[in-house]
């Protein structure tokens, strides 16, 4: 890894700076340069050691896990913007799981005595609903009732990890593909299909990408964001909602939680209630390799993307060589330690020189 | 500014001192800036050598060089004679030179013994050795004739004691040169005195001090030298014999610089904001309001300014009126509209925008560059459906840095790469790009140059004349007398007085109660205990704050125990402060009421109070068991005969500390509405023109006594017996304004525990010409 970490500051970063087509200037470049370096040494290390790892059908198998990751970790860099920190991703991405495939086993009214079969459309748009409500409920807990980010998102993390065990009594669900007679067939379709040969888990990573991407650099909403995170106050008084601001990236948040969990129980054709666990902390490992500040107001779409594959790439790459999952977990760490390490000498020279 | 002033001229003449520190052309550059260049100067021994100069002129950058944080980049630092390179702040320490931070560098949860030897602890074959890093830390207090207990958390000390801790920690590694960076910006009139003994003590010592302060009247009465830098050069050096404030401020500022005048040649427009009997609660719901029931209409065109002391209420004010803080009752109108549960973005759409008054917490976003944190208010104009436009935002942008005229490499430039007063401007820039037709300004003036500030206002003043409305408050006198057609002047959340531009620093001054009240009357009668204290509520008599401060002065004296016998008189007031006095043990006290002590039909006689306050304290009481009034001088004499009203004379002949209330001669007065004076008596002794009574002695408002007829029938201490006793009255209210005045007059009192609005109505008395329109 210290190789990588001395790339840093030849670093041309304009290959990095077209991915999106930002205009980034040179603290920007450096910033994230430094993450796009680091996953091109990884590459290059893992594809010497392995003859299996730099085949395209290989990248497109990480891309996919990355996918899940590469999701959580855009809603929380959204909330870390703000300058808060969601806690539950982990957890919604579970409970959504849990509750697509509930929605798939059909919902029996009693009352009415009927089973209800919703279509695989419907099954996607409820539960983008409860990722949401739960992003609500983490934000109204923030924004109004003052509940500091990182204890009422833990509550959430307790509260949904729970509800989603009770709903399933702690078993998982294992038929999501449907009956083509009662017509909710096509679940499966987000995690096993391709669409030129890039799985479907990666496009819609790309989608939501975009679409952040966009928000933040030329929407009034992404200039609300930088601003209340950077300072909330001085926003506040220059007419900017913070509160408002502060519930929405929640609420994405927990929609981007509730994707993931639409993504993976696709991928594994079964939804239990223990998935995702300890998913956030990666989501937040991702957000800060790819250089955004915990304190808020700093950070990118694509410097987070670029944390998520370092991190994906990784953990995979040890995986394929054949080293013990253990050490993966050490790895991982201290990828974590450097990055943030970085992070503070780039900022703290930045602060020196203003 | 009136600083008590040690008036000890420097008797020593340069040539004779010693020179222990010395800068020889000293410059100092950071890449192409040059904070310093050529400066040279001498820090004579025992004397004070004072840094003159505005904001960014290089003080601070000199004095991190005297103190080791920077080297200089040319010339050098000669101590005793001898060149020296301070490498860094230890090693400036070991050479005896210690600074002293305007923000203070204390641990507040620590005492002061482990504060002062922080991170050089002594150490003992078990440890730290406490015991003697208290003893001497005790021998550095009293060297500083300080009483501050070394196991005290510096918490728990006033600021003023604070600054007392850090010099102490400054002695205590035997500095011989102290420099010292805004010392009393945060310190009461008192501290400062404190303060400023203590400079003398130290160059009794041998201390030299290097002096910074913004304070300038207030630097001139201690230093010795004076040293002025502008924009990185010396512009002067002389010693203090040579020098006035006039040239101070001549060498700080160059030319002549003119914060402007009101703008003219229009009419004022509509009224513009209209603002009727505004109140702003108090934070933490303690129920009394920082903005009290305050109107205000400001027109097109017309420029305000708000002048009040710290905490008037001018922040909360404005913040209110932006919509920051809530109501708690009046309305706010912008043109006639009713802006009541608006948010600040509707205000801000309806044309009312705040700067506010710390442009780092709330001015500005530091992680966003200058251009976005100057389109940040008027995200909306360049939105176009969902997306913004880059090239609407640029021109709002580079019209905004060309009309407030901000210094910048460009929008994209780091809003930390901005001096205090563009990154002002940029604040300014950024609400008067939402075209506003009202703009409020907190303190537009903080922290920045005066050639900034002449902008500024130049900004502003334009501004009214295309028909903007503006609002500014300062805690300078000196820029409410610049471009304000108008000036507000704002005391305890209330406009206490309104000027034209024609007003003198003094009226405006006076307004604001930045008279030192306590002092004040202290001066003027004489006294040698005054308390005044803070009457939130404004009731008529102001019993609850006068009873808890009366009750703690009882609560002390006591506690003192010096006091064996403590006579009292009569009144709800004294009455209010036996009640706040907390029990407490003090067998050996005797109290003794020194009137007659009973009434018909009162429950607040005498009596009341002694046996109230006996209960409370386990003292001895002796209550005069007699009439408060005889019919006949000649009863008098016979029931002062009687053998326990003998016995209660006898001690209050001996009381210690006579604690008394103070009444009115009116109809209402307490006497008469108890019944221990008959109103046709209280009327005669009204038209002998008796206006205040305590202990049964009335006096006129020049202070002589009066009713001599009456008061001989009372049973009280004869008038003769009072004089050069302790007396110390509580009293307050503003129908006992005259009373007290009367009864000061007299001289008898040697103490008094006033409120706040009545203490200043009696100080303002002695000085009719203070205009308060």
């Amino acid at each position: 890894m210290t190789d990588v970490t001395t790339n840093k500051k030849q670093g041309s970063g304009g290959l990095v700076a077209s991915i999106f087509g930002e205009n980034a200037n040179l603290v920007q470049i450096l910033l994230e340069g430094r993450a796009f370096f680091a996953l091109i040494a990884i590459i290059i290390i893992f594809s010497i050691l392995s003859p299996n790892y730099a085949t395209v059908s290989n990248f497109l198998i990480m891309a996919n896990h990355v996918a899940i990751f590469g999701l959580l970790s855009v809603g929380m860099m959204l909330v870390i913007l703000n300058g808060g920190i969601d806690l539950s991703v982990g957890s919604v991405l579970g409970l959504t799981g849990v509750f697509a495939g509930f929605l798939m086993q059909g919902v029996e009214l009693e009352a009415a005595g009927v089973i209800l079969y919703p279509p695989v459309w419907a099954v996607v748009v409820l539960t983008l609903g409860l990722g949401a409500f739960v992003g609500a409920v983490n934000g109204v807990l923030v924004a109004y009732f003052r509940v500091p980010a990182f204890v009422a998102t833990l509550g959430s993390l307790y509260v949904a990890r729970g509800v989603a065990l009770l709903m399933t009594n702690g078993l998982t669900f294992n038929n999501l593909s449907g009956n083509e007679s009662l017509g909710n067939t096509g679940f499966d379709w987000l995690g096993f299909n391709r669409i030129g040969g890039v799985p479907i888990g990666v496009i819609i990573l790309a989608v939501v990408a975009i679409a952040a991407g966009l928000m933040l650099s030329r929407t009034a909403f992404g200039r609300w964001l930088y601003s209340s995170g950077g300072n909330e106050r001085a926003a506040e008084l220059s007419g900017v909602p913070v509160k408002k601001v502060q519930i929405t990236v929640y609420v994405l948040s927990g929609m981007c939680a509730a994707i993931a969990g639409l993504v993976l129980s696709s991928q594994l054709t079964s939804a239990g209630p223990t998935a995702g666990t300890t998913y956030e902390l990666t989501a937040i490992a991702a957000v800060v390799v790819g250089g955004a500040s915990l304190m808020g107001g700093r950070g990118t779409v694509r410097g987070t993307l670029l944390g998520a594959f370092v991190i994906g790439f990784l953990s995979d790459g040890l995986v394929i060589i054949g080293v013990s999952s253990y050490w993966q977990t050490v790895f991982t760490g201290a990828v974590i330690v450097l990055a943030v390490m970085l992070n503070s000498i780039q900022y703290g020279g930045k602060a020196k020189k203003g | 500014m009136k600083v008590p002033v040690h008036d000890e001229t420097p008797t020593t003449t340069p040539d004779k001192v010693e020179v222990v520190l010395a800068a020889r052309d000293v410059t100092k550059s950071f890449g192409a800036v040059h904070a310093l260049k050529g400066v040279n100067f001498d820090v004579h021994r025992g004397q004070v050598t004072t840094l003159f100069g505005e904001n960014g002129a290089g003080k601070s950058t000199l004095m991190k060089i005297l103190s080791g944080v920077h080297m200089p980049t040319t010339g050098e630092l000669m101590l005793d004679g001898a060149p020296v390179e301070i490498r860094s702040t230890v090693e400036a320490r070991e050479l005896g030179i210690s600074i002293i931070h305007q923000e203070l560098s204390l641990a507040p949860n620590m005492n002061v013994r482990d504060n002062i030897f922080l991170g050089r602890e002594i150490m003992g074959p078990r440890g730290v050795n406490f015991a003697e890093e208290e003893r001497q830390c005790r021998i550095l207090m009293e060297e500083l004739e300080e009483d501050i207990d070394p196991l005290t958390p510096v918490e728990d000390l006033r600021l003023g004691q604070q600054q007392i801790v850090e010099i102490a920690r400054a002695l205590s590694v035997n500095s011989r040169i102290l420099i010292m960076d805004e010392p009393t910006s945060a310190l009461s009139a008192a501290e400062v005195e404190v303060l400023f003994k203590v400079i003398h003590d130290l160059k009794a010592r041998g201390v030299s001090i290097v002096y910074i302060s913004h304070h300038l009247e207030e630097a001139l009465t201690i230093t010795d030298h004076a040293v002025v830098l502008r924009d990185g050069v010396m512009t002067a050096y002389a010693p203090r014999a040579e020098i006035d404030l006039e040239w101070i401020v001549r060498n700080m500022v160059g030319e002549n610089f003119d914060l402007g005048s009101p703008p003219t040649g229009y009419d004022f427009g509509d009224t513009a904001l209209s603002i009727e009997g505004l109140s702003v609660p108090a934070p933490g719901g303690s129920g009394y309001s920082v903005v009290d029931r305050l109107s205000l209409n400001v027109r097109q065109g017309e420029i305000v300014c708000i002048y009040g002391l710290m905490g008037a209420g001018r922040t909360e004010l404005m913040e209110c009126v932006a919509g920051r803080l809530p109501a708690s009752g009046g309305t706010v109108r912008l043109h006639g509209r009713d802006l009541a549960g608006m948010t600040i973005a509707q205000r801000i759409e309806a044309g009312l925008v705040l700067t506010p008054e710390d442009r780092q917490r709330d001015g500005l976003v530091q992680t966003m560059t200058v251009g976005q944190n100057l389109s940040l208010a008027s995200i909306g104009a360049f939105t176009r459906r969902l997306l913004t436009s880059k090239a609407d935002e640029q021109e709002i942008i580079e019209r905004s840095i060309r009309e407030v005229t901000i210094k910048t490499d460009g929008g994209g430039a780091a809003i930390g790469s901005l001096s205090g007063g563009n990154q002002q401007k940029v604040v300014i820039g950024k609400m008067l790009a939402t075209k506003p037709s009202v703009v409020l300004l907190d303190e537009p003036s903080r922290g920045i140059d005066i050639g900034a500030k002449a902008e500024v206002f130049r900004l502003l003043s334009e501004g009214a004349k295309d028909g903007l409305a503006v609002v500014y408050s300062t805690s300078e006198v000196s820029e409410c007398l610049s471009i304000a057609h108008r000036i507000i002047v704002m005391h305890k959340g209330k406009i206490s007085a309104t000027f034209g531009p024609d007003a003198t620093k003094e009226q405006i001054m006076a307004a604001s109660g930045e008279v030192d009240l306590q002092q004040s009357l202290t001066a003027a009668f004489g006294l040698d205990h005054c308390e005044v204290v803070t009457d939130l509520h404004q009731e008529d008599l102001a019993l609850g704050p006068l009873g808890a401060a009366g009750g703690s002065f009882l609560a002390s004296v006591i506690a003192k125990g010096k006091v064996g016998v403590i006579g009292v008189g009569h009144g709800r007031t004294l009455l209010s402060c036996v009640e706040n006095l907390p029990p407490q043990s003090a067998p050996n006290l005797r109290v003794v009421s020194l009137m007659g002590a009973l009434t018909t039909g009162a429950d607040m006689n005498p009596h009341a109070v002694v046996t109230r306050l006996a209960d409370k304290t386990g003292a001895e009481a002796a209550s005069m068991p007699v009439p408060f009034i005889a019919n006949s001088t000649a009863d008098r004499d016979v029931l002062l005969g009687q053998k326990a009203a003998q016995r209660a004379a006898d001690l209050a002949a001996q009381a210690d500390l006579m604690i008394v209330g103070i009444g009115t001669t009116g109809a209402q007065a307490e006497l008469v509405t108890t019944g221990m004076i008959e109103q046709a008596e209280m009327a005669g002794i009204a038209e002998a023109g008796g206006v205040g009574e305590m202990l049964g002695h009335f006096f006129d408002k020049r202070g002589k006594p009066v009713g001599s007829e009456i008061t001989d029938r009372i049973l009280t201490q004869p008038l003769d017996r009072l004089k050069g006793r302790r007396i110390v009255a509580v009293a307050g209210g503003e129908i006992k304004i005259h009373a007290i005045k009367a009864v000061l007059e007299s001289g008898l009192l040697s103490g008094l525990i006033i409120d706040e609005h009545t203490a200043r109505a009696i100080v303002d008395m002695d000085k009719p010409d203070t205009a308060q329109h």
